[in-house]
């Protein structure tokens, strides 16, 4: 990470360029879901627009954590603690596909009343 | 105490105290919000409606986003202004930092205002209105009743059942597992000693709070009866049978003509709790007799056998407390008290939350019409105007229907023209707006256009011709609403059609692509707190709905529908951060005065650390961004 003045003096063109990158991206994420020329894929809102509109927003998150987070400075170690935890989200997020296949079966465990 | 590095890096680490705590926390965070997304796609995919797709005003959640990359950006130049040590360059871009974060709350306050002041109801055949209330016709059910069953078993009995029966069901449970265990050593005392205190534990300290909760609806109810000409009196008596010194007694607690009062109602609770509880206590302690009783071994040969022994434990245990509470109840050892209370009311007029309940028959004037409330109360009579009046729609949308339609085979079209929506008429003249049922022609001709000019292109990921969306084909939304009457207008003023003329004859082969083009009104209207009264008049206004037609009603809560409940989750969530993120700087900016001219490198790590907690706050806004208001 810059720590010298003049290090980071010669960063500050860097930070504006992704600052106006960010913008523009964020434009063109509404651009590709609202103008109907700009739709890829089918008509509307499909898996296409989700693709387009996921890379650009993934390409803005890179920028922000490398350039804004100074992750492209960073030690090892903050590179483990966030890699562990961006591992077990991408896990929580993929968990739903187990949905898919429903293995949880429910079954009462409680004995029926007297009587019964 | 001191923190050791928390400006100079540890050798061992290479960095200081403060940037490993904010990176593990920010970890924490990536995994918090991670499960939230999760839960969002797991909604998204398995939800049994349409998806409220794109349903979320762009501008505002664009201006939001444009505001947090901007502030990160100059949080940024804040802490480079802190390593240059330069002040008022950290002041000037750290104040800006603020105000942006200022600016993103107000604007997200405005959203959710407006979607809490934005009604729909969905009627029976599934299909949606949305639009705004009439404030001088309130949401409610209104029922001139002539009796109100007031239930002391529903309000007392349904938690006391639900708590007790649980868990008295939880030591039976308890017990057979533990028995299975502990037969052999012939010590099941200390088991069901234990179980048995639990459930003296619960009824004395977890019940009478449930009760409380149960019965404010009835108080409410009360409170409002006390405003009216009529006050309810009680038809018949209310008793309790009771046991003194053995014997069994009947008390009149209420003669009839007792007036309704909450103290009438706590009193009848009161006792009727005190009647069950004493019944369940007795019950729990013939069950541990009972159990006591099948202990020994001598009386039960049966259970010397190990083979199928649970279930013939179970079975000696039901007989045995069976014939106990048989006993019991021969000796009449049992409190009972009157599970209803019936009052008179004739001409009395109540206004009820439609929260509280459902209404069997809302038709004005349907004699045996009855208001069921939550908590078990029924008020009994001729119903009142309970009609849901919008001042003004603008928003239609049939794809739940049709969703309901395929999945049983039916005909979406002709259930659409059977809807009840399309048969409502307004009650106070057009205002200039056409009604539901123009509207929804001139979408038709519309929607119809639209097909037939996306056949002529290609789908990429099909290779076929493109496809309207159901959104385009079902909802319509008010934007459209809008286009359509200017449309129209213009037709008119060119002497195209008639102003007679339906609104569908505006819409011709040559000007229908205008409707979600140059027509459709400014997204600017997104940003005002109000849509400008020229473009409200085009609604249809003072739109009725019988509430016997209506399946479901709400303001766009959380109530409304997973996606609203997970809009909320997060985007609240997501504020929370904004608001603790910029306390956080804002002390550095407004008390950081002191530490930048004793020790600036200890100021500039503190901002680096805020500033690394605010970029997160950006990075989870860029992926909510697409999510929510584009996807």
């Amino acid at each position: 990470m810059a720590n010298s003045p003049e290090e980071i003096k010669s960063h500050f063109k860097q930070y504006s360029i992704v600052g106006a990158g960010l913008f523009a991206g964020t434009v063109a994420t509404v651009l590709v879901a609202t103008v109907p020329a700009l739709d890829i894929g089918g008509h509307g809102f499909d898996s296409a627009d989700m693709i387009l509109g996921f890379a650009i927003a993934a390409t803005k998150m890179f920028f922000v954590a490398f350039i804004f987070m100074h992750l492209n400075h960073e030690k090892k170690l903050i590179y483990w603690v966030f890699l562990g935890a961006l591992v077990f989200a991408a896990i929580l997020i993929g968990l739903f596909a187990l949905a898919m296949y429903d293995p949880i079966t429910f079954k009462t465990l409680l004995p029926a009343k007297p009587g019964q | 105490m001191e923190i050791p590095y928390i400006v100079n890096a540890r050798k061992d680490t290479g960095l200081n105290n403060s940037k490993i705590a904010i990176w593990l926390f920010l970890a924490s965070e990536v995994m918090l919000f991670g499960g939230l997304f999760s839960s969002y796609i797991f909604l998204r995919v398995f939800a049994d409606y349409p998806w409220p797709e794109r349903a979320l005003p762009v501008l505002p959640g664009l201006i939001n986003t444009f505001i947090l990359i901007a502030s990160s950006v100059t949080v940024v130049f804040a802490w480079a202004g802190l390593k240059l040590r330069k002040w008022n360059m950290f002041r000037a871009n750290m104040a800006f930092t603020i105000l942006c974060a200022a600016v993103f709350m107000v604007l997200k306050a405005d959203e959710y205002n407006k979607k809490l002041h934005h009604h729909a109801s969905q009627t029976e055949d599934y299909a949606w209105l949305e639009g705004h209330l009439d404030k001088d016709h309130p949401n409610q059910y209104t029922i001139e009743a002539d009796t109100i069953n007031f239930s002391v078993e529903s309000t007392a009995s349904n938690y006391l059942d639900a708590i007790i029966t649980q868990n008295a069901d939880y030591p039976r449970a308890y017990f057979v597992e533990k028995l299975y265990e502990k037969i052999n050593s012939g010590d099941l005392s200390e088991v069901a000693k234990n179980s048995y205190k639990e459930y003296i534990e619960l009824s004395k300290d977890v019940l009478p709070k449930k009760i409380d909760k149960a019965s404010k609806v009835v108080v409410d109810l009360l409170e409002e009866a006390h405003a009216l000409p009529t006050i309810p009196t009680l038809a018949e008596p209310y008793k309790i049978r009771t046991i003194e010194a053995g014997k069994f007694t009947e008390t009149v607690l209420y003669s009839a003509g007792t007036e309704l009062s909450p103290e009438v109602l706590a009193v009848a609770n009161d006792e009727f709790i005190r009647a069950r509880t004493h019944n369940q206590e007795l019950r729990t302690q013939l069950l541990k007799d009972a159990w006591n009783e099948i202990r020994d071994v001598d009386k039960h040969p049966e259970l010397a056998d190990i083979a199928d022994l649970e279930s013939k434990v179970k079975s000696a245990v039901t007989k045995a407390h069976n014939a106990l509470i048989d006993k019991a109840e021969e000796n009449n050892e049992f409190l009972i008290a009157n599970g209803n209370m019936m009052f008179n009311s004739k001409g009395a007029e109540f206004s009820l939350n439609t929260g509280w309940g459902r209404i069997s028959d809302s038709t004005i004037g349907a004699k045996y019409s009855n208001v069921s409330l939550l908590d078990g109360t029924v008020l009994s009579g001729t119903a009142g105007d309970s009609s849901i009046v919008y001042h003004y729609v603008d928003g239609i949308d049939f794809r739940h229907l049709v969703l309901k339609a395929e999945a049983k085979g039916l005909n979406a079209e002709e259930l659409i023209e059977r809807s009840p929506i399309l048969n409502i008429h307004d009650h106070g003249g057009h205002h200039g707006g056409a009604d539901i049922r123009e509207i929804w022609e001139a979408h038709k001709v519309w929607r119809g256009f639209l097909a037939a000019d996306l056949l002529t292109q290609d789908d990429w990921l099909t290779g076929e011709g493109r496809v309207p969306t159901e959104v385009d084909l079902y909802r319509v939304t008010w934007h459209q609403m809008v286009a359509y009457d200017k449309l129209k207008k213009e037709m008119v003023v060119a002497k195209k059609i008639s102003a007679n003329a339906p609104l569908k004859d505006a819409i011709t082969a040559e000007n229908w692509m205008r409707i979600n083009g140059e027509l459709k009104p400014s997204m600017l209207n997104d940003v005002k707190s109000k849509l400008p009264e020229e473009i409200i008049a085009t609604f249809p206004h003072h739109v009725s709905i019988e509430r016997d037609e209506v399946r479901f009603d709400s303001v766009f809560s959380p109530k409304m529908n997973n996606y609203y409940a997970i809009y909320f989750t997060i985007t609240g969530l997501h504020g929370l951060h904004v608001i603790g993120g910029a306390i956080v700087l804002g002390y550095y900016l407004f008390f950081g005065r002191k530490m930048y001219l004793s020790n600036p490198e200890w100021l500039a790590n503190r901002v680096e650390v805020g500033g690394l907690f605010w970029h997160f706050v950006d990075l989870v806004w860029i992926l909510v961004f697409p999510l929510f208001y584009l996807m």
